[in-house]
């Protein structure tokens, strides 16, 4: 098994909009490739659909990881980075939440999404429904704060 | 943190024994710990824990420039700092747009490599010392500070040389550093050569690494699993093939799957061809590296020459801010990947239109491999555990960043 060469962005982007349809809020690919924006309550159908599609394929569950806005209304965004071996391509997912709403958990779809959910639980207090094991990783059990947060001061507290 | 761990696996009935190993165990390699709950010698449960080695690097990277943050990759995977660098040099590049020297790319071809070789020296030798063939140990780092002697020669600096900068390298290598590395390739290769006679056919090695800590290709991908990992399992993966940075593109090399079982041994014998591809990688770059300068004129980034910062106002006010404020990078977002020795090393990184990132976020391979430890070992024997963790080669600088 050989590493295939990438389809081509146009076609990913194609099939994208076809699979996904209105659940796509926006779409771009600046600078590197595919982001696209959806809204938190699709993110399971969106994630399994983009894993199971037969053209799409994104198998391999490369990153999570979070960016506070503070001072918006859904302040924290959750940006996903998915990448198909067999199509060679890779895709950004994101979707925003308030401070208190939770996103599903991608541990549901790929398994290796466990671990870095628990990093942006633990630094950035993102909540992941349905999660198997939703603990601190980094930072101590008893901590109290979310130290990623803008709010957070860098120097102590 | 540990107590909770302790009592949580225990569980209610308070069976079974509770191992506790490390964090200061020498064969996890740094400050890991796993807790252990056993069933006579066989592992029913195993519960990694991390985090003494956190730094906030992702925090304290908000409030340094694009250049400083540099210095902070280093710190991360320590054996081999120059590709935590590459990775966060190809970020900012992407990011802000800049174009580097046709010279430069190949020259980091030969820095990511050998940065490569000294982390898989680090590793074989641990991993060798853990299973208890300690010749093997003394030779890799014999082998080993060969490389920190070629990087002394690049820069200056042995471990963390922060050698790259954004837009190409600060400056010409000297003259013998090109001489010195051709020199050392046959030496690395006769040196990996004799790991191979002394471990690959050696009873005691098999009877340790074959059919220990078995994932399958399909399960490795579904754990995100990365670097010689994934394809110890027999999936043929590697970014520098699948999305070519520096000159990788340019330069030919196989990607080695060992013997495709996902057992220790396919990993230890993937990470032994993968050096040797390194020095085919390196011997290479030597030949076909083009002349040229190895700094991107672009006047956003590239210092200016130092005669026209001594007679030249407006060179100095260049010169002074991007050394205060750092650069100014284009408001969006990127993600840039690299196969760091470990595995996928990215970078996501958020600008806001300053010399700081808003936000930077790391894609440790170390962080997710080491997900797959309570799977690799349950139901295998204590002793596995160790062979295990030297095979997926944590480096817990970059797991707790």
């Amino acid at each position: 098994m050989s590493i295939p060469p990438p389809v081509a962005a146009d076609l990913i982007h194609e099939r994208v909009k076809a699979v996904l349809g209105d659940k796509v809020i926006a779409a771009n690919s600046l600078r590197d490739y595919l982001t696209i924006e959806i809204v938190a309550t699709h993110l399971l159908e969106v994630a399994t659909a983009l894993r199971d599609d037969p053209e799409l394929r994104f198998n391999f569950f490369g990153d999570v990881t979070a960016v506070h806005w503070p001072g918006e209304s859904q302040e924290l965004e959750v940006v996903y980075h998915l990448r198909s071996i067999p199509a060679n391509r890779r895709i950004r997912v994101k979707t925003r939440i308030a401070a208190h709403e939770s996103v599903e958990s991608m541990a549901q779809v790929w398994p290796g999404a466990d671990w870095p959910e628990r990093e942006v639980y633990d630094l950035m207090g993102v909540n992941f429904a349905n999660h198997p094991d939703l603990r601190r990783i980094l930072m101590d059990e008893d901590y109290e704060y979310h130290p990623l947060r803008k709010d957070f001061p860098r120097e102590g507290l | 943190m540990a107590t909770v761990e302790i009592e949580r696996i225990a569980g209610e009935d308070d069976s079974g024994l509770i191992l506790n190993m490390g964090p200061q165990h020498p064969s996890t390699h740094g400050v890991l710990r796993v807790v252990l709950k056993m069933d006579g010698e066989y592992i029913e449960e195993a519960v990694p824990i991390i985090g003494y080695l956190h730094r906030g690097t992702e925090k304290i990277a908000e409030s340094e420039t694009y250049t400083q943050i540099l210095g902070y990759t280093d710190r991360m995977d320590y054996t081999a700092a120059a590709s935590s660098n590459l990775g966060w040099l190809v970020a900012v590049e992407t990011l802000a747009g800049i174009e580097v020297p046709e010279r430069a790319q190949w020259l980091r071809c030969i820095v990511g490599e050998l940065g490569r070789l000294a982390g898989h020296f680090v590793w074989i030798a641990t991993h060798a010392l853990d299973i208890g063939a300690m010749s093997v140990f003394l030779y890799a780092f014999r082998a080993r500070e060969r490389v920190l002697e070629l990087f002394e020669e690049l820069c200056g600096a042995r471990m963390t040389h922060s050698v790259m900068r954004p837009g190409g390298f600060l400056e010409e290598p000297r003259e013998p550093f090109y001489e010195k590395l051709e020199s050392s390739l046959d030496y690395f290769i006769k040196e990996i050569n004799q790991f191979d006679k002394l471990l690959s056919k050696n009873d005691l090695w098999l009877g340790r690494t074959v059919d220990v800590g078995v994932i399958s290709g399909d399960d490795a991908i579904a754990m995100g699993l990365s670097g010689a990992c994934l394809r110890g399992s027999g999936v043929e993966w590697d970014i520098r093939k699948a999305e070519p940075y520096a000159a990788y593109d340019k330069v030919e090399f196989d990607i080695p799957t060992g013997t495709g079982k996902g057992d220790v041994f396919s990993r230890y014998i993937l990470r032994l061809e993968e050096m040797r591809q390194s020095v085919r990688i390196m011997r290479q770059v030597i030949q076909h590296m083009p002349p040229g300068p190895v700094m991107t004129d672009d006047s956003r980034v590239g210092r200016p020459d130092t005669p026209r910062l001594y007679t030249d106002m407006e060179a100095m006010i260049n010169h002074f801010w991007m050394y205060i404020h750092g650069f100014p990078v284009p408001r969006g977002e990127t993600y840039a990947a690299i196969e760091a020795p470990k595995g996928e090393l990215g970078f996501y990184v958020v600008s806001d239109g300053s010399g700081k990132p808003y936000r930077m976020h790391v894609r440790s391979p170390s962080f997710v491999n080491l997900q797959s430890l309570p799977y690799l070992v349950k139901g295998r024997l204590l002793a596995d555990v160790v062979s295990v963790i030297g095979s997926i080669d944590i480096i817990l600088g970059e797991i707790d960043r």
